[in-house]
Parts: structure tokens; sequence; C-alpha cells
């Protein structure tokens, strides 16, 4: 009786629906679209993609930043906050905050973290996800509303730092060093810079915590991590992955963010890691597919299917969603490789050369421990200021001093002693 | 004695979260504070967001027009926000909510009589999880415009290339809190597969490309089985193969012609 009960457990288990490998929470089935997109978009990053900067410690920190500026602007709850491993900073839906690695290596205190969440924080405050859920179309009218709701962000911010006991003048600095080039869904960055120095008014009261961000943010990777994929001597070498890819003197090789292309005459090859349960669900789906155990892990061959068209709610949202995924396109040729933390994607072009195609697929193989360590990503190293002097001057001892430069305001004043950031090599 | 710093690490930060919000800073020209009259801060959370910010007429016109119709998309079809200004600490904003009768979706008729299986047609409207422009949820107007521009490609996949779809008409049943939805849809005819021919290449890759298609003259026209058996035949013939689609003059067919070029 036991052992059927506990069939007919697993067979209930079997029948939930699941997004990437998890069963979907309650939000999904109760109609709760924010939450319910939310926590898959959540899911793409962690299992996706390898894309969630794994530090607990600075998660923690930055969580507790959140919670004040939260409890500040009377919020019930404070919005899940996820470290992301590359550069994009925003309110995801469902109550979810994903700041950019890249993002908080160039703040300078706790307040300009402070101001940087804050503004994400007043996204969430004000439902502005729902607008692109339920709002117009993406026309002229909704790109209004997205600057108007990205202009009302940047400006609650500031009476998000003043209500939490932060340093109001923090937001301009922050938005300063954050701030990219313009783009249709911002206003131009001089306004959003002249509204909030107008709000800010040069006010320097508060807590501003430059010691405190600084310890937590030593040893933290600098720039895009080379883990997911770099070039070291003749290897495209994914660390995280543990492996490594021969590339044959004559092919021409191309990188695009984490992932590399491999061209020799018509035939090409596109490299890139994903996360666990993504190769696992890809691997499942491919059409003509055959496995084979390897030493690297089960590797799968296949073509990619044509894209799911269900109609039901929760396949329109997953679709929806799923699109950001990195992925081949339909009928592509399509290898998948496992491994314990994440897999391979390695996508062949229909022309490929059966040669050429073999000679690349046989370079796969175990990174090396001399590649592995090449590998090893830039990090933040803390340096104490030899005397009272500005960044710029003290960055002259750093190893990488233009690097270092990059991580603060070049004119800052250091006090003897004071801390600042350097790169480790 | 080690235990002495951390417990006052501890409630350093402890002491940090759970202080009181320390009040805004009133300035002129900005918005010192929002109030919500005739609901709550939840009803309109993007115009509750403008305390603190700089206080702009248009922007706030604006933020009214999109607070009236995310209340509209949770089933408040006749809501209205009106915000009045007031001098006070820096400028004060009163946000007047009219909510009104919420009405929740009891039924969706497609007033038609062609085949295409009602759940698809249930299906491609609905919104949002099934909680918008479902049975059960909320009428959203505009967002069922686009749905039905949806709806009438779906048709037109599907066969009824001439289809047209009428506005909606809602009849509001405010003692019930109910709106019933009624879709007039004029499929007319659908069209079938007239002739499946290839052309260029050799006699026997055009028949590898016929046999790869798979697809026979007289079958009703589904344009994703269409566009999967071109895929296929490209992927199992590995040559360029263009598709050509043709009205069959005086029938309601559509010729297809594949034409095979260069190897790829």
């Amino acid at each position: 009786m036991r052992r059927l009960a506990a069939m007919l457990v697993l067979a209930a288990c079997g029948a939930q629906p699941h997004y990437l490998g998890a069963p979907l929470p309650r939000a999904c089935s109760q109609g709760d679209v924010e939450r319910c997109a939310g926590w898959m978009a959540e899911r793409d990053l962690v299992a996706g993609q390898l894309d969630v900067y794994d530090d607990p410690a600075l998660q923690a920190y930055v969580q507790r930043v959140t919670d004040r500026l939260a409890h500040g602007a009377g919020l019930p709850r404070a919005p899940h906050v996820v470290i992301a491993d590359h550069d994009g900073t925003y309110a995801a839906f469902g109550e979810r905050i994903v700041i950019g690695r890249m993002a908080i290596e160039k703040l300078a205190s706790e307040a300009e973290l402070a101001a940087i969440v804050a503004h994400e924080l007043a996204h969430v405050e004000g439902h502005h996800a729902s607008m692109s859920l339920f709002g117009p179309d993406a026309d002229a009218t909704w790109l209004v509303a997205r600057r108007d709701a990205e202009a009302i962000a940047d400006e609650r911010a500031v009476a998000l730092l003043e209500r939490a006991g932060y340093m109001p003048a923090a937001m301009p600095r922050a938005l300063d060093a954050s701030l990219d080039a313009d783009d249709d869904e911002h206003p131009p960055r001089a306004d959003r810079l002249a509204a909030v120095t107008t709000l800010a008014a040069g006010r320097t009261q508060g807590f501003e915590g430059r010691a405190e961000l600084l310890q937590r943010v030593d040893r933290m990777v600098v720039g895009r991590d080379t883990q997911l994929g770099v070039r070291v001597d003749d290897a495209w070498v994914i660390a995280t992955l543990g492996i490594a890819l021969e590339l044959p003197p004559r092919d021409v090789v191309h990188v695009d963010g984490d992932a590399l292309i491999l061209r020799h005459d018509r035939s090409a090859l596109t490299v890139y890691p994903i996360g666990a349960a993504w190769a696992r669900e890809l691997a499942s789906e491919l059409d003509d597919r055959a496995t084979a155990d390897t030493a690297l892990g089960p590797l799968t061959v296949g073509v990619a299917p044509p894209r799911s068209t269900s109609d039901a709610p929760i396949d329109k949202l997953q679709r929806a969603v799923r699109e950001l995924l990195p992925q081949p396109a339909p009928g592509t040729w399509v290898v998948v490789l496992a491994r314990p933390h994440g897999g391979v994607v390695i996508e062949l072009a229909a022309k490929s050369d059966p040669v050429i195609r073999d000679r690349w697929l046989g370079g796969l193989r175990a990174a090396s421990r001399a590649e592995l360590a090449a590998a090893e990503p830039v990090r933040i190293a803390l340096h104490h200021a030899n005397h009272a002097e500005t960044v710029r001057d003290a960055v002259d001892e750093c190893p990488d001093p233009e690097r270092a430069l990059e991580l603060d305001d070049p004119d800052r004043r250091l006090a003897e002693g004071e801390l600042f950031k350097c790169t480790d090599r | 004695m080690r235990l002495v710093p951390a417990l006052l690490l501890v409630a350093c930060h402890h002491g940090s979260t759970g202080r009181p919000p320390a009040p805004l800073a009133c300035a002129e020209g900005r918005v010192g504070k929002v109030t919500v009259d005739g609901g709550t801060a939840e009803d309109v959370p993007q115009l509750a967001v403008l305390e603190g910010t700089l206080d702009d007429e248009a922007r706030t016109e604006r933020i009214s027009k999109v607070s009236t119709d995310l209340l509209r998309a949770r089933g408040y079809a006749h809501a209205a926000i009106a915000v009045d200004r007031r001098t006070g600490c820096g400028v004060e904003l009163v946000v007047h909510v009219t909510r009104g009768p919420r009405f929740v979706l009891s039924a969706i008729t497609f007033d038609t009589d062609d085949e295409l299986p009602a759940a698809t047609r249930r299906a491609t409207i609905e919104d949002a999880l099934g909680t918008v422009n479902a049975v059960g949820g909320a009428y959203v107007e505009d967002r069922l415009t686009r749905a039905l521009a949806a709806l009438r490609r779906r048709y037109q996949d599907a066969g009824w290339l001439d289809v047209s779809i009428d506005a909606p008409r809602p009849v509001y049943d405010a003692a019930r809190g109910q709106v019933a939805l009624t879709i007039p849809i004029h499929a007319g005819p659908r069209f079938k597969l007239g002739t499946v021919v290839a052309r260029g290449g050799r006699r026997s890759t055009r028949a590898a490309v016929i046999d790869a298609l798979g697809l026979r003259g007289g079958d009703w026209y589904d344009g994703r089985v269409v566009r999967e058996a071109i895929e296929r035949a490209r992927r199992e013939v590995d040559e360029r193969i263009e598709l050509h689609l043709q009205l069959a003059p005086g029938r309601h067919a559509i010729d297809l012609e594949a034409v095979v070029g260069e190897p790829r």
C-alpha cells in the first residue's frame, strides 16, 4: 500500500507543469501573471543561462540594502534580489530586482548601491511591469509611457534614499556611474542627471557607507566573466563547465559575448554555454536525435524543432519569457553536451563540410589545469591610499590603472589609508 | 568575548532597517505628498509613486490615463481618475478614484458556423494567463482588438483567406457585474491546396522534394503544415528550395510551387 501511495505521489508530481526542470509555482495556476512571469524570468537566469553571480554574501548584503529601502517606502515586503553575472539591472515581474554585477563594480558606496536598487524598487512600487503586460502596444504612446516610468523611477529613488536614511546626493553619482549611451526607452542622460541633481540638491546628510560596499565587493569578478568562455592559446575554454574546444589554425574565429563562432569556407559552428536544466530540455526536444555517453558527459545530436504554437495561456507566457533564452533557430543542426553544472550548445550550419564538422567536434575535450587557471577572471583587489590623494593618482599603484579608473570617480579625494578599488592584475 | 562585537553588528543592522522612515524634504516644484481619495494607493500605484518626484502636470495627466487603463484591465470597465493639485509640502496631489462596478466576462460567443475549433478561437483571444478576455476574467477592449487581429491571421493561416471579424458587441449587466461578449465572424470559404509541383533541379531531386513535402492537392490549406513541410524538404534534400504560393484562378484553392535551386 505504501509503495502504491508513493507511486501515486510520483505520478501526480509528473503531471505537474514544469518550467526548466522546476514545477511551476501556484501563482501560475492562479492567474497571477506578474508573479508567474517573474518566477520564470528568474528561472531563466538560474537554470536557462549561467547568469547568476554566485556570491551568497554579496546577495545577502544587497538584499539588506533592499530591505532597508523597502521599509522606508512602506512596502509590505521587500522584493527578492538576484545578482546577475552580466551588466543588466532591471525590475523583473513579480517583485524581483535583478542587479547586474557589472553595475555594482562601478559604484563607490552603499548609498550609490542603494540608489541603483531604489530606482528598481520604484518600478516595483509603481507596478511599471504591468504596463508592459497590460499597457499599450510598443508604439509611440508606449515609448512615452516607458520614458515617463524611467524618469519617475529616477526621481522617486531620491525620495526612497531620503526615507531610508541614505545620502540623497548618491543618486546623481550612481546614475552618472551606471548610465551608458542614450536609448529610446529612457529620457536622455543629461535630463536624467539634471532631474535627480535638482531633487538631491547636493544634500550629503545621511548614510554613505563607502567602506561597507568596498569590503563586500573585494575579490568580486570585474567585467565579463571569462569563465563562461575565453580564448586560451589555440583553444576556446569554458572554465565554468571544465571544457575546451580546439581552434584549428586556419579557421576564422569570432567571439560574440559568451559565444564563439568558427568558420571555414562554407562551414560554420557556434558554441555557447547554457544552464543545466535548459541543456537537458533542449537535448530532449531535438528532432531526429541520437544520444551517446562520452567521457565529457551525455552528448545529443539532432535538429532544433519548430517553436511551440500552443495557445494555452501558460504556454503563451512561457513562450514570451523563453524567447529571451539563448537557443538555436528551428531547423538548425545542434549538438548539446550536458555537464554537471550546465551545458554547451554547438550549432552547425547546414552547409558544413562533414570533414570540417567532425574535426571541430573531435576537438572538444576537458580543459587542462593550465587552461582553467588562464580563464580565471579579473577581480577587484582593495588597496589603501598611501596619503591624501585623488583616485586618479592613487590608481598608479594598481596593476591596471586604466581599468581601476573605471571602477570609481577619478576625482574622488581619498584620505590617507582609505580604501580604493584596483583589479588583481 | 568575540560574541560582543558580533552582537553589536547584528544590532546595527537591525537598527538600520528598523528605524522609522524619514520624512521627505519639502521643496517648490516637488511633489511632497500624494493622497488617494475614493480608493487606495494599490488602485493607482503609478500615481502613488509620484510622491517625491518633480511636479510635471503633463506627465501626471499621462500617468492618470495609464492608471485608468490598468484599472479597466482589472475589470473596472467604467473606472475614472482625476487629479487635483494644491500647495502644501511643495505640490500635493489628490487622486480621486472612481472605480465603478467590476465586471466579469460571463460569456464569449463567436457568431459563426465555421469549423475552426472553438477552443482555438478562445485561446487566441484570451490573455494574461486567462485573466483577461476570457470567461471569468476582465474584458479589455483594446487588448481584444489586438487579439482579434491575431485571430484573423489565425483564420487565414488555416485557409479562410477572406475572413473578416466585426467589432465585438459587449452587453453589460450592472446588477450582476457581468459582461457578455459576442464576436461576429464572417469566415467565408475555406481554401484547399491546389496543385503541388516542384520546378528546377533534376527530375530525381524534384521527386525527392515532392516526397519530402508530403502535401497533396485537395487537402485543406494549413500554413503551419506547409511551413513545416518546406523546412523538412530543405533539410532532407539539402537544396535551396523557394516556396511560391498562388491563388488558383476560379477555385478556392492555393497552388504550391517548390522551386529547387543550387545545392546549399
